[in-house]
């Protein structure tokens, strides 16, 4: 049976800055969340922390050990192939090599690549390999910084279903922290946000506001829909993001009113969304600039 | 059990490139023994008159005084740069808590690569002896120093052990590889002198000069090198807990 981790007030602080300050929370089993927050606001400190690799928190952390890891900037072994990369970690921590033969038909490695030499890898099987060894391990947590960054959208989705596979057969929790919040959006089943140094949960997409929909609205043409909101005061910019604008309709109006009005207008969109993007939860200015 | 054992060593020597450990394990022996070789033949004229001890003695000396200390050197400097370089130190605090098994590993490598390149030597050394003999002369039996030779080759094996030890800390607690080369090399080179004045086991680099040194003084040797034996693991494994605690 898998066992809740819990993480009670946990303070951290680093050359003078304080990181965490009496951060709280639990991960339950099989499930996966995900760790966002502003640059710097301390997700890879969180995960080192989890990890046991900042050694000097205060407070409590509850069925957290030897938690399998993904960390940014680590490569493993050059001249090792992937089979003695896995078998070399699995001897590490006293696991069985059948365990290396689960984790490599979790991530689909290829058994043609089995053989190859970790430097003649290319940079999409490298992260499989490195998700991989991170489900190598006894413990029920898996921590994964980044674990889609430098790979394509195809191994993407082979990760995701890797990951969501492992999950459901082993029972283990995974926290993933990632820049790439429109790639782990559908694969998260709870999000953690790290906001003026607590660990806070967040509901499935939480709206602004009880009294207003909100909509958000992808486009990439940034002077036809200013026009539009110029022209129709219904509609009111609330924020934008990258290409997405965060719109707030006015009393008596529906989101079909202003899909209406924007087919009207002829204006070319990609994706209106009543749930906020995950960087909505965190980012409170405007990106006027753009 | 012993099975994994002997996989875990083989994936320690695989982690290198296998280029790297075939030029030091036999490329430097071998190489060795050719501009030996060739200068013994080149010369034969000149070294009629020189007896045979010198060469020997030469070889000996050479080896004993900087080639062991700079192989290993360059061995334990790639042993330890495929652990930091990856920032693998940094991964491994997630499920182990102290350095002392993967140092020993390392010790182990080294260890038995000296074991090979002393078997290499031996080799050449009697070929050398066997070349020597009839082409130098001789003021006693050749296989008595071939026999002689061999045993300091033997006896440089112990010897060397601590020095393994003191580079390997000095490596992991440096991380810097540019500047534990430097270290290594500015100490071998300072010890050769200091050793040959003093006759005492001050740097680890220069433990072979004074194990064939006749004035040396064998008490501090085996002294220090205990010392190094037992202080460096530990000294090390305290280092990387320090160094690594951030990423």
């Amino acid at each position: 049976m898998k066992l809740e981790v819990r993480v009670n007030n946990i303070s951290y602080a680093y050359s003078g800055n304080v990181v965490f300050d009496a951060a709280a929370f639990t991960l339950h089993p099989q499930k996966i969340y995900g760790l966002i927050g502003e640059n710097g606001a301390g997700k890879t400190t969180l995960i080192s922390i989890l990890a046991g690799i900042q050694q000097s928190p205060t407070g409590e952390m509850i069925n957290v050990s030897n938690p399998g890891l993904l960390l940014q900037g680590v490569d493993l072994y050059q001249n090792l192939s992937v089979m003695e990369n896995l078998q070399y970690f699995a001897l590490e921590k006293g696991l069985a090599f059948n365990e290396v033969e689960q984790v490599l038909a979790f991530t689909k490695f290829p058994s043609s690549h089995h053989p190859k030499k970790y430097k003649h890898l290319s940079q999409g099987y490298k992260k499989r390999l490195a998700i991989a060894l991170s489900f190598l391990t006894k413990g029920n947590l898996v921590l994964l910084d980044e674990p889609f960054s430098t790979v394509d959208i195809p191994t993407i989705r082979v990760l995701k279903k890797a990951l969501r596979e492992f999950v459901a057969q082993t029972g283990k929790t995974v926290l993933i922290s990632s820049h790439q919040l429109k790639e782990v959006r559908d694969l998260l089943d709870e999000v953690l946000l790290i906001k003026e140094r607590k660990v806070v949960a967040v509901e499935a997409a939480p709206h602004p506001s009880v009294h207003q929909i909100v909509l958000y609205f992808d486009c990439k043409d940034h002077t036809a829909i200013t026009q539009l909101l110029e022209m129709d005061s219904r509609f009111r910019l609330l924020r934008k993001i990258d290409q997405t604008y965060e719109i707030a309709l006015g009393q008596n109006c529906s989101a079909s009113d202003f899909i209406s009005k924007v087919e009207e207008v002829g204006l070319a969109w990609s994706k209106i969304e009543k749930q906020p993007p995950l960087e909505f939860l965190f980012y409170s200015t405007d990106n006027d600039d753009q | 059990m012993i099975n994994r054992l002997l996989f875990r060593l083989t994936l320690e020597i695989k982690k290198l490139s296998w280029g790297l450990y075939l030029l030091v394990a036999i490329g430097i022996p071998f190489g060795v023994f050719l501009v030996t070789t060739a200068f013994l033949l080149l010369n034969a004229e000149r070294m009629a008159s020189l007896p045979l001890e010198v060469m020997i003695s030469n070889n000996l000396g050479a080896w004993s005084s900087l080639l062991y200390p700079l192989v290993l050197i360059v061995l334990i400097q790639n042993l330890v740069e495929v652990e930091t370089k990856s920032n693998l130190l940094v991964f491994s605090k997630s499920y182990q808590k102290g350095w002392f098994k993967l140092f020993l590993w390392k010790a182990m490598v080294v260890t038995l690569t000296l074991i090979l390149i002393t078997g290499f030597n031996l080799l050449f050394h009697v070929g050398l002896a066997e070349m020597g003999k009839n082409y130098m002369d001789s003021n006693s039996d050749p296989s008595e120093v071939i026999a002689q030779g061999s045993m300091v080759f033997l006896k440089l094996i112990p010897t060397l052990i601590p020095t393994i030890f003191f580079h390997l800390m000095v490596c992991f607690t440096i991380q810097k590889n540019g500047f534990a080369y430097l270290i290594g090399i500015m100490l071998t080179i300072i010890g050769i002198p200091l050793a040959n004045l003093t006759h005492l086991a001050v740097i680890p680099y220069s433990f072979g000069i004074v194990l064939r040194d006749p004035n040396g003084k064998v008490e501090p040797l085996v002294l220090v090198s205990l010392l190094l034996l037992l202080l460096s693991p530990f000294v090390t494994n305290w280092a990387l807990k320090r160094v690594n605690n951030r990423i």
